[in-house]
């Protein structure tokens, strides 16, 4: 398995490691931007995914041409941009209000 | 000697780049989640970030490469620390335990082992997974073309741009103008969204909608009469 030649399993079983590392964190963080963190590492492994099926699994075999994988992949890179400046904003905000950056202590909205 | 060092190049070299890439990746990754301090965590991000561009150029992908370093590791992660920097100014070094280490963990090894053991299944591994070839080829006249774009419906080679960057572009630009424009919009409405959440409401605290806040301002406003200014300035977080 290892010393074979270089495929689309290897980027796959990384990205699902790389996963999980960003769900530990994000189930268990306690402080907001290090969820943040966690989303991040998150996207980062879905986009690998992307390219890494354009690589070796795009339509044309042979012709390494349609370029869905990376288009997507930028279009993620964007959002993951803007859900990192609203959510920091948000955290910034609640600070503001609340004094704290943890995320259990904000239950202003729990009944 | 030297021609058995080329060939073990040329047969591992991209396994051995994708292993010291994963590598610096993982390792990284595990210490965003785990480090004490949220600075700490923060910064072993870029590690993290340049390990995955290093895959992307292994995946002959140089347009995810660069952006890769710009918009992640030169703009999402210096955002955060610039936020983390702010809040520290004001809370002191800000620590993050990790709590319900033990579920969180089965949760997450639960994930990889079903993803993982998705990847082992005979439908998944019987298929064909050739990288494609790095020469280009016109579809219609089987000769190497320096045209290298694709035309879904006529399937062949068209005369298009060359390089990777150019066809991201011109695909933009053509078949995925909608997205494109759509992400534009998205990404204005995040920006005035952000600034419209930071901005400082004079009053809105000490107007009592808070009441365990607005108790601790009033004495402090009342005490430090003099110094308004500086207080003021201190809590434009």
């Amino acid at each position: 398995m290892v010393l074979q030649q270089l495929g689309l399993q290897h980027f796959l079983a990384l990205s699902a490691i790389l996963f999980s590392v960003g769900l530990f964190g994000v189930i268990s963080r306690r402080n907001s931007i290090a969820i943040l963190l966690g989303v991040e590492l998150m996207l980062n492994a879905a986009n690998i995914n992307l390219i890494a099926f354009q690589r070796y699994l795009a339509p044309p075999a042979g012709l390494n041409l349609v370029l869905d994988g990376q288009i997507f992949a930028l279009i993620v890179i964007t959002l993951a941009a803007c859900e990192a400046a609203v959510g920091l904003a948000i955290i910034l905000n609640v600070y503001r209000v609340l004094r704290t950056t943890t995320a259990d202590e904000v239950s202003l909205l729990k009944w | 000697m030297l021609q058995h060092l080329s060939e073990f190049i040329q047969e591992y070299g991209s396994l051995i780049l994708f292993a010291g890439f994963a590598l610096l990746t993982l390792g990284a990754a595990v210490l965003v989640v785990t480090a004490r301090r949220v600075t700490h965590a923060c910064l072993s991000l870029l590690p993290c970030f340049i390990g995955i561009a290093g895959l992307y150029a292994v995946m002959a992908s140089p347009v995810m490469l660069a952006f890769q370093l710009l918009i992640y590791a030169g703009g999402i992660m210096v955002l955060m620390l610039f936020a983390i920097f702010l809040l520290e100014r004001r809370a002191g070094p800000i620590t993050a335990a990790n709590h319900y280490v033990f579920p969180a963990g089965l949760i997450a090894g639960l994930t990889a082992i079903a993803i993982l053991g998705a990847l082992q299944t005979e439908s998944f591994r019987n298929r064909e997974l050739r990288p494609p070839p790095l020469e280009m080829r016109d579809r219609a006249t089987g000769e190497e073309s320096w045209y290298d774009y694709y035309d879904p419906q006529t399937q062949t080679a068209g005369e298009q741009p060359s390089t990777n960057l150019r066809r991201t572009g011109f695909y933009f630009l053509t078949y995925y103008l909608l997205p494109f424009e759509l992400t534009s919009v998205i990404l204005v409405v995040a920006m005035v969204g952000a600034i419209v959440i930071v901005r400082r409401e004079k009053g809105w605290v000490a107007a009592g909608r808070m009441p365990a806040r607005s108790e601790e301002r009033g004495v402090r406003s009342e005490s430090n009469g003099t110094a308004t200014a500086a207080t003021e300035g201190e809590e434009e977080l």
